[in-house]
């Protein structure tokens, strides 16, 4: 299958006092339409500049991308599109929600304001028939009055509400892929169950495809087929959720899992891995998750590549290079 | 057992015309809450945003005063402490935050305020003060070297080792945790997590642990009280919570707990009123307009639900806590949907 979004050799770098930041180094990855990818990691890992990179967000500078990097989607080259196709594919091609639901709505635009003026800059209708379709966008996301919602200004809703508001913009210029960069980390564990059930059932009801940005991997357990975990600025491990989550390949995957704390797993903390994520600008030689790795060893003084390890699976990581029958 | 360490009764405390401002909401209010802490154990309060967990803990340590109620520390009531009464309190009882960067100044060298309450308090002096410093440092897995470090050049968990030693500077019996690792990433969240475990057996503490993540909370307490709106809705050991829970509300924010088994996509409890925060009820219970429970009726939006004992020291606040779902058994998330 061709792949709708394919990203490949996506490297960014910032420049700070501190020196040059890595961001997001040599990132390679793909989305099939209708597939649902979860980029996974921590703090400082790359997944937000990956994100951002995908829809040209990133100011540059400071920011920079390297001229080696490829992002197309859909057939085109994201990276070379002029302003009024960048437009097109903003909230055209690719929609996107971020984590603060209210720090990206107008607080003196009411709901319906927000909602009409995103759909006519992707269709030519009218206000009346603009309103009708933001009437459909507010029921398709679950709110239970539009009429009333449209009315409405940002504040008189609840987060959740808010997040739901943010879809629906999303939504309005019916996008092949959902950007979703931690949905749901600002809002409340009811709330987040009901807005990631909501983001699944449109993903199959509209066919889109969706990334979704998280620290959070139960949350990339519950919704995604595929999974990329980030360390470092690197992708270290990608296969399908479920062979990801039984049986991780990677140690920094082995250890987040071990880490999470889970209401099935271990009734006391398990600080499975040591020390702490080091800043960009000094990323260790090698392996970047070798001073932190217990099972390191010789050969990971030397980067590893990402390597294939049987049915979709691939990891950096030296110990899979051993054995090629990594399952 | 001996008397608890913490008494908290009939606590209520209100922001009457409080709004909030454009990014924030106002302080949550909190209504007839009454739960104890014993001696070297962890009760953690658990609820959503609104819940009144923060305004409680404010309420512990004297940073608020409560409307009414009475909060009792080791046997003495703490609402009129004055002068060195108060600060004697101060130095037993202390809180930790969520955001260490925000509740450290940023222009002081991490040592210094590591320092400060040793001499405000005037526990030492000169060396004594720097060898007792030094120590923290190494008691909560920081290089002593660290203390001539500004905030900013620490890693958020390593500022909330920083927290956690200015809190332990003055020896304290009761350690209130407020969403002490919230901000962290998971790595990280295990080690200071771990690090609290291992000071609460080392120093014989006892913790009031807040917190929003029931899987977090299931690591670190004994007991388990559940805040909805500003009450408790249920209260139980720690295991019994989390088999057998009997309020409707603790079962749906169980099975809102996003699971890591992919094939464990757990039937999830559906509350009404989606994508609110649920209405504010004057009269009733508080969880009636948003409770799933097919047993709902009239009397809910009427009666506010006293307290039933509906198993040792479990205490849930529902009109049919003591009787199971029909056809479903309790320990079992009622389903719906």
């Amino acid at each position: 299958m061709t792949a709708l979004l394919d990203v490949r050799h996506l490297s960014v770098t910032f420049t700070t006092r501190a020196g040059v930041a890595r961001a997001a180094d040599d990132v390679s990855f793909t989305v099939a339409p209708g597939e649902t990818v979860a980029l996974v990691g921590e703090s400082g890992c790359g997944k937000t500049v990956t994100a951002l990179a995908l829809l040209r967000l990133l100011a540059e500078p400071p920011a920079r991308v390297d001229p080696a990097s490829r992002i197309l989607f859909d057939g085109a080259d994201v990276l070379a599109l002029e302003s009024a196709a960048l437009r097109r594919l903003r909230g055209g091609g690719i929609g996107m929600v971020f984590q603060e639901p209210a720090a990206n709505l107008n607080p003196v635009l009411s709901i319906g304001a927000h909602l009409v003026e995103t759909i006519r800059a992707h269709a030519s209708l009218s206000r009346g028939a603009a309103r009708a379709r933001a009437r459909e966008l507010l029921a398709m996301v679950g709110l239970p009055e539009p009429d009333r919602h449209l009315r409405q200004y940002p504040h008189e809703l609840s987060g959740g509400m808010q997040q739901r508001v943010l879809l629906a913009l999303a939504l309005a210029g019916e996008p092949k892929l959902l950007v979703a960069d931690e949905p749901t980390t600002a809002l409340d564990v009811t709330t987040q169950a009901e807005i990631l059930e909501l983001l699944d059932s449109l993903r199959r009801q509209l066919g889109m495809a969706m990334l979704l940005i998280t620290h959070n991997l139960a949350i990339a357990a519950t919704v995604a087929d595929r999974v990329a975990v980030m360390y470092g600025g690197r992708i270290v491990e990608t296969a399908p959720a479920a062979r990801l989550f039984a049986a991780p390949a990677h140690p920094y995957t082995e250890g987040l899992l071990r880490a999470a704390p889970r209401l099935d797993g271990p009734d006391r903390p398990t600080p499975a891995i040591p020390g702490g994520v080091p800043p960009a600008t000094a990323w260790p030689t090698g392996c970047r998750f070798r001073p932190r790795c217990a099972r390191a060893f010789d050969r990971c003084a030397e980067e590893p590549p990402l390597m294939a390890a049987g049915e979709g699976r691939e990891t950096r990581c030296w110990l899979a290079a051993g054995t090629p029958e990594a399952s | 057992m001996s008397a608890p360490l913490l008494l908290v009764e009939g606590l209520r405390k209100a922001y009457p015309g409080a709004r909030g401002n454009v990014a924030g909401e106002p302080p949550a209010a909190v209504e007839d809450v009454s739960f104890v802490v014993n001696r070297g154990e962890t009760l953690a309060l658990v609820g959503e945003s609104g819940a009144g967990k923060s305004t409680i803990a404010r309420c512990v340590v004297r940073l608020e005063d409560p409307d009414a109620g009475r909060i009792r520390f080791d046997g003495g009531e703490i609402g009129g402490l004055r002068g060195r009464a108060l600060r004697a309190f101060r130095r037993r009882v202390q809180i930790v935050f969520q955001d260490p960067h925000g509740s450290l100044n940023p222009r002081m060298r991490v040592g210094a305020a590591v320092r400060e309450p040793i001499e405000v308090h005037g526990l030492a002096r000169g060396a004594e003060a720097d060898a007792r410093v030094a120590g923290l440092f190494a008691e909560v897995g920081l290089d002593p070297d660290y203390r001539a470090r500004f905030p900013h050049e620490l890693s958020g968990g390593q500022r909330q080792r920083v927290g956690i030693a200015r809190a332990l500077a003055v020896g304290p019996d009761l350690l209130v945790l407020d969403e002490p690792v919230s901000a962290l990433d998971v790595s990280v969240q295990a080690q200071v997590l771990a690090l609290l475990r291992d000071l609460q057996a080392r120093r014989g503490l006892t913790y009031l642990f807040i917190a929003h993540d029931l899987a977090v909370v299931r690591q670190m307490a004994d007991r388990i009280a559940v805040l909805y709106r500003g009450r408790i809705v249920e209260e139980a050991p720690a295991a019994s919570l989390l088999v057998d829970p009997r309020h409707p509300y603790t079962r749906a924010l169980l099975s809102a707990v996003p699971r890591l088994e992919p094939d464990a996509r757990q039937a999830r409890v559906r509350l009404r009123e989606p994508g609110g925060e649920g209405t504010a009820v004057t009269q009733g219970c508080p969880f009636a307009p948003r409770c799933p429970d097919p047993r709902r009726d009239d009397r809910c939006l009427r009666e506010l639900p006293a307290a039933l004992e509906v198993g040792p020291s479990h205490r849930a606040a529902c009109h049919f806590a003591g009787k199971p779902v029909s056809g479903v058994a309790p320990s079992r998330p009622d389903v719906r949907g």
